[in-house]
């Protein structure tokens, strides 16, 4: 048999000292010991310290401790067999307590997440235009929407066929309240005085918040933009009129 | 080496030697007949006293929880399978209600330091301490018993419990490990880390 070299056996020398080793390992590990003084200084050392621990251990005292303990206990049990259910079910209590809390964290945490996708889902929607629910709404854009970006600003516009101008007689106020100054602007002013409305302070305002004058004048500046963006790009024979415009810019919303 | 390595300090009881006679026994107990109560008690008393009082360091802590031990044993003795030996289960019981109390007894942030005279006071005097007669063994005894109890307070419980259960009561790493719950290799370990740990302070 090769002799073993101490670091394969080291781990074995407490199993080999609590007598937890069988067959080829004792011989092996009885071989290195006594050619190996550091490790038959090792097992030595180990056999001491449990000699000093058996020998600190406490010896029984004259008058035992236990005396009576037999009859405390019966008394006890007997007492117990005969208690009543709200005692059982106290000291049931006492034993699964870190059960029952975690049982009651776990359905709170249920509760409120029900409680809250309900209040989500089925609650009343935001009506502030600037609030975060808002915000999120209006950054989704529709599949028939245009995007539009206009100095590193972003919007976008949707349009459809909604038949004679004449019918919208907001649309045919906002052609009045451009005037010829208006019409010298170029489209970077139109987009700046634009966004200064829809959006002031990086905050969209939505059409319906605004006041009439306020609403007609937006229009107007819109339809100027459009003349200017997209009469040039796209030929559009129809009569076209604008129902919605969203405006997502960049918002910051303060810490709490 | 004068001792041969393959004798054990102590042997531990297997359930082979035992079975029919604790199984009868629990049997009795399971049925109320109090004096088989009494019987398990008693055969059972200076076992659960002695390594509750190894495991908290306590007398009074001890007795309160070998009543404990004893009143969950009659409360739990219907879920006894016979799958460990009945002193493996009780050593288990008695092990699960000295960590709770140690955990209690710890957050209310007890002195772990151990004098030698309150050792002597709170665990009673040493195995040999009756049995030599010469002042100064004696002296030496009671020194060096206070050290090796104050290192052993030290130590994480799990380690304590091991080195404890192996040592003083001599069970096996089997034993052991069913007892505590927890693989034989844990055992091993927590042995081969507490020996480091006692070792180190005690030399």
């Amino acid at each position: 048999m090769m002799f073993a070299d101490c670091a394969s056996i080291e781990s074995d020398l407490g199993p080999f000292v609590d007598g937890e080793l069988r067959g080829p390992k004792v011989l092996a590990i009885l071989q290195h010991v006594e050619r190996c003084p550091n490790c038959a200084a090792e097992v030595d050392a180990m056999r001491q310290l449990g000699e000093a621990l058996r020998t600190a251990a406490p010896a029984d005292p004259d008058a035992p401790a236990w005396d009576g303990l037999a009859s405390t206990v019966i008394s006890r049990t007997r007492a117990e067999a005969d208690e009543s259910w709200y005692s059982v079910l106290r000291r049931g209590g006492e034993d699964w307590h870190w059960v029952i809390v975690g049982a009651g964290s776990f359905a709170a945490t249920v509760v409120s997440t029900t409680v809250l996708s309900a209040i989500l889902a089925f609650g009343p929607r935001p009506e502030r235009g600037d609030s975060l629910s808002a915000l999120i709404r209006n950054s989704e854009m529709p599949v028939d929407a245009v995007p539009a970006y206009f100095d590193h600003e972003a919007m976008y516009l949707m349009f459809d066929d909604i038949g004679p101008m004449a019918s919208r007689g907001e649309t045919q106020l906002a052609r009045r309240v451009v005037d010829e100054s208006e019409e010298s602007l170029t489209e970077l002013e139109v987009v700046d005085e634009l966004l200064a409305r829809v959006a002031p302070k990086g905050r969209p305002v939505e059409f319906e918040r605004m006041g009439a004058k306020e609403r007609r004048r937006t229009e107007a500046l819109l339809e100027r933009m459009n003349q200017l963006r997209f009469s040039r790009l796209v030929p559009i024979s129809a009569t076209v009129g604008t129902l919605q415009v969203r405006f997502s810019a960049s918002t910051s919303v303060r810490g709490l | 080496m004068a001792e041969s390595p393959l004798v054990k300090p102590f042997r531990a009881l297997t359930w082979s030697d035992t079975s029919s006679a604790d199984w009868a026994l629990v049997q009795q107990c399971a049925a109320g007949d109090e004096v088989a109560c009494t019987r398990l008690v008693t055969d059972n008393q200076r076992m659960v006293y002695q390594l509750g009082l190894q495991l908290l360091g306590d007398p009074q802590e001890a007795l309160d929880l070998s009543q404990e031990v004893f009143l969950r044993v009659f409360r739990t003795l219907h879920q006894f399978r016979g799958q460990s030996t009945l002193r493996t289960w009780i050593y288990r019981i008695v092990v699960n209600q000295a960590s709770n109390r140690q955990r209690w007894w710890r957050r209310r942030r007890r002195s772990l330091q151990v004098a030698i005279d309150d050792y002597v006071t709170g665990h009673g005097e040493l195995a040999e301490w009756r049995s030599f007669a010469s002042p100064d063994r004696l002296l030496q005894q009671r020194e060096t018993a206070g050290r090796v109890w104050s290192a052993l307070d030290d130590l994480p419980f799990d380690q304590r419990t091991a080195i404890v259960l192996r040592e003083i009561h001599g069970l096996s790493y089997e034993e052991i490990a069913d007892s505590l719950g927890v693989a034989v290799g844990t055992i091993k370990s927590r042995l081969a880390r507490a020996r480091t740990t006692l070792r180190a302070v005690l030399v």
